[in-house]
């Protein structure tokens, strides 16, 4: 379970104060799906960003597990992004140059699982996102919708349990969107927790609740 | 194994600046043993002549031989080497006077399929050119025996032991093969060298005293009488042994009417000052390219995490912590390094095979591991630690957040 409580977050940018998030307070529960909406610099990825321990917060209280997330050293948020939670993004962030079992395989080269096992598991991750036939391609050579099955079994090969997705249908066509949105739904369905950014009302009517930002604030 | 799987990952996109500088480095770094190796070269020679038993009252000397000298009682003409060995009596005569070392004799032999040297050492030489030994003793026996005694030096007898026979052929003089069994009892160090009184001039260094190549030293008390008429003049110098210092200027003034003196105290010298000036011509080069290797890995390093900062973004995500990522591209770029560092440390090992064999051609050199530790080392050492210091400094600027961000546009 995720907890935020009264979040601030402000940036400073050239002397010039730009308040991100205001008093956010949100819970999400185990299994849920959130959709997050709002027009641009709404703070929706800051807000993506804090829940995935990629950016810090000013004031407030983040929960993961109970466990607060403040307390967290380096290691330790390193060692949450890579087992608990995994990231799709708009532009699939692949290693272009190297192979789809590559990019399946890189969480496991941050944790302790054995070298032994690392294909296998790739393997598995990419069947479970239906892309496991092109194992062997660099990923430059793969579509739109199959980069975003890649950075998905990427994202799933340490059975995390929470998703944070920044626009994963960003970049696709209507077709592959729903095909990808239908994938991100069966692990769901497994029990991931999902938080997708989306300016697609199509994709925010996959999820149980959106929330919408308005200037840093939750309106909904 | 995965994280070494993971840092050689590291190296695609960059497998053209990995190799140049692993090339620059490896050139610069042999470059600059080279120039080591010649300035321990005159070192090791000057070495060598310190360690004869010839004193202060020593002289190396170039006889000249006029045609006055050249000539009999009867006015008939003597040959050069009769007018010589003339000249040699009649020094060994001159009072104060104590020996003349003349340069062995030598004998061209075969050993396995090599050729090689075989310097016939008379008793002067033996008293006053004892040569520093890797392994064994030099020599005691002094009665004729069937095998007789030799000192072996050089690449040729780096696998015979002391202790061992060996069986070398040569020629007589009448074309005819003859062998001799020998009994190696000690071994010199390399480079192997041997007194050669050949070079004259107005400036006599250490280096030039010396023939540097495979030899087996024998001892003439100790061959048989047959071996030694095959044998041939090395060199028309000798040294004198002046008996005292009392007698010094004396004795110098009479034998200086049959040549020309070089005393040995001056010889080093003039042999000290020549090393010192071979290694500032020589310097300049190898520091050039140091400076070009310097400057070639610190490129490569910030270009190698320039184009790996990009990737970081992704690797942060899924768990890569900027310390361990930052780590990971310092091991690799050190591993060029130490890439480098090897091949010089080969070519050093192997150098005296490759000199043996003609497949380079370095001239006179002394290579010695101790220069890799000494030199190449530490100066790969500071190199490496400018550069990390400098890609830190690069690095530690871009937050993971900026990274993803830019990912993110």
């Amino acid at each position: 379970m995720i907890t935020l409580e009264h979040i601030y977050k402000i940036y400073y940018s050239h002397g010039v104060e730009f308040q991100a998030l205001k008093d956010v307070s949100l819970t999400i529960s185990d299994g849920d799906f959130i959709a997050i909406q709002g027009k641009s610099g709404a703070g929706k990825s800051t807000l993506l960003h804090i829940l995935g321990g990629i950016d810090d917060y000013d004031t407030g209280t983040y929960r993961f597990n109970d466990t607060n997330v403040a307390d967290f050293t380096n290691h330790q948020l390193a060692k949450l992004r890579n087992s608990e939670i995994g990231f799709v993004l708009q532009d699939f962030s692949l290693i272009n140059h190297k192979s789809v079992l590559f990019n399946a395989m890189l969480p496991l080269y941050f944790n302790k699982t054995p070298a032994k096992d690392m294909k296998p598991m790739a393997l598995n991750a990419l069947r479970l996102a239906r892309i496991e036939d092109q194992a062997k391609k660099p990923a430059n050579q793969l579509s739109g919708g199959q980069r975003q099955r890649v950075a998905i079994a990427r994202a799933i090969i340490n059975n995390p349990s929470v998703i944070l997705a920044d626009e994963p249908t960003g970049s696709l066509d209507t077709e592959t969107s729903a095909q990808i949105m239908d994938l991100l739904m069966s692990l769901n369905k497994q029990g991931i927790t999902l938080v997708v950014v989306t300016h697609d009302n199509t994709v925010a009517g996959y999820a149980h609740r959106i929330i919408t930002l308005r200037d840093g604030e939750i309106l909904s | 194994m995965k994280h070494l799987k993971f840092i050689f990952s590291l190296y695609s996109k960059n497998w053209l600046s990995a190799i140049l500088l692993i090339f620059v480095t490896s050139v610069s770094l042999f470059t600059l043993t080279n120039a080591i190796g010649k300035y321990q070269f005159y070192h090791y020679s000057l070495d060598l002549f310190s360690s004869t038993k010839l004193n202060d009252h020593d002289v190396y000397f170039m006889p000249f031989v006029s045609e006055d000298q050249r000539k009999d009682p009867e006015s008939n003409y003597l040959s050069m080497e009769q007018a010589t060995s003339n000249a040699v009596q009649q020094i060994k005569n001159t009072a104060g006077v104590e020996a003349v070392i003349q340069s062995p004799f030598l004998i061209s032999g075969e050993y396995k399929g090599n050729s090689l040297l075989m310097a016939i050492y008379d008793r002067e030489l033996n008293e006053k050119f004892s040569l520093p030994l890797e392994t064994g003793t030099w020599f005691r026996n002094t009665a004729k025996t069937k095998n007789a005694e030799a000192i072996a030096g050089g690449y040729s007898f780096q696998n015979v032991q002391v202790g061992s026979a060996i069986h070398v052929e040569y020629k007589k003089g009448n074309g005819i093969t003859k062998e001799i069994d020998l009994k190696i009892v000690g071994k010199l160090k390399d480079p192997s060298a041997f007194p050669n009184f050949s070079l004259s001039g107005t400036t006599i260094f250490a280096d030039d005293i010396w023939k540097w190549q495979d030899v087996l030293i024998l001892n003439q008390k100790n061959l048989p009488d047959d071996v030694g008429k095959d044998a041939q003049v090395s060199g028309s110098n000798f040294f004198i042994s002046i008996r005292s210092q009392a007698n010094y200027d004396a004795a110098v003034r009479s034998i200086e009417q049959f040549g020309t003196v070089k005393p040995y105290r001056k010889i080093l010298s003039d042999s000290s000052i020549n090393a010192e000036n071979k290694i500032r011509q020589n310097l300049p080069i190898p520091l050039f390219f140091l400076f070009i290797s310097s400057m070639t890995q610190l490129s490569v390093s910030v270009l190698f995490v320039n184009k790996k900062i990009p990737e970081f973004g992704i690797y942060y995500l899924y768990g890569c912590t900027k310390f361990r990522y930052f780590c990971s591209l310092m091991i690799c770029i050190t591993a060029l390094a130490l890439v480098s560092v090897l091949i010089n440390f080969v070519m050093v090992v192997e150098c005296p095979a490759l000199l043996h064999y003609g497949i380079l051609n370095l001239g006179h050199v002394v290579f010695d591991c101790r220069q890799i530790f000494s030199f190449v080392l530490p100066y790969e050492i500071i190199s490496l630690l400018c550069s990390i210091l400098f890609c830190f400094s690069i690095f530690r600027k871009k937050t993971p957040i900026e990274l993803y961000r830019r990912l993110e546009s």
